[in-house]
């Protein structure tokens, strides 16, 4: 790897975003590891949807930072395409997980 | 080093694909073996249990299928990293939006199923609990004289 490679923010992007996938995969194996050991589906589901949410935020880090090399109409549509669906994941994985949180809650208050 | 890792994101894409694959087989093989059971149980008491347990077989699967599709869905957050064309954005777009209704729409029949009958709140842990109950009922329907 050469020093101009080093200033290429796409690279640094990409790094960041890999990041984000080592986490979720992180996360997916313990849910598994997790269903394995108490067959706790509920717990498992929680701990995918904090996966996915903690990933999709080093994912938008990492977009943030390609926007820094958008040079053509293209790329701006095709950023905002991903972006957007990335978006409507995250709404998901945010509800999932407010209410999977409150069905745990009812689960210790009874 | 950029395709490097994009190469890697694909497979880890893969792989958690390939685990969401292996829950759904299991919680459909798992169901499957539990609706035969309830199916080849012929009495008197079982057949007055059946409704009860072949809806809470619905419902455990249905909670397995869930699980199985938040994985699916991590899996496309994956993939986003990795879609380069215009048809590719589309089509990941398209999988998504149809494996989070149907993630939405299967919650919501979770959920509705629960506030019909609380007992199934909790739904995991007290699942042997929660059989065993409809087992002492039926035992108690088998001691009780005609």
């Amino acid at each position: 790897m050469s020093l101009t490679d080093l200033l290429h923010f796409t690279l640094w992007a990409s790094c960041i975003e890999f990041v984000g996938a080592l986490l979720l995969v992180g996360y997916v194996l313990g849910a598994l590891f997790l269903l394995l050991r108490t067959r706790n589906i509920l717990h498992a589901q929680r701990l995918v949807a904090d996966g996915a949410i903690a990933c999709l935020s080093f994912k938008l880090a990492g977009t943030l930072l390609k926007t820094i090399e958008l040079r053509t109409w293209q790329q701006i549509l095709m950023l905002c395409a991903i972006l957007a669906l990335r978006t409507i994941l995250k709404r998901f994985f945010v509800w999932e997980r407010m209410r999977l949180q409150r069905l745990q809650d009812q689960e210790k208050h009874a | 080093m950029e395709g490097l890792f994009k190469l890697w994101t694909s497979f880890l894409a893969s792989g958690v694909e390939a685990v969401a694959g292996l829950i759904i087989a299991f919680a459909a093989l798992q169901a499957c073996i539990r609706a035969l059971l309830i199916f080849l149980d012929r009495s008197r008491a079982a057949a007055q249990y059946e409704g009860i347990q072949a809806e809470r077989i619905r419902l455990r699967l249905g909670r397995w299928l869930a699980l199985a599709l938040e994985f699916e869905l991590g899996a496309d957050i994956l993939r986003t990293a990795i879609a380069p064309t215009w048809t590719e954005v589309g089509q990941l777009a398209a999988i998504a939006a149809i494996r989070t209704l149907l993630n939405y729409f299967l919650q919501q029949e979770i959920d509705r199923a629960v506030r019909r009958d609380p007992e199934r709140a909790h739904p995991v842990q007290d699942e042997p609990a929660s059989v065993s109950s409809v087992n002492s009922a039926i035992g108690k329907l088998k001691n009780e004289p005609d």
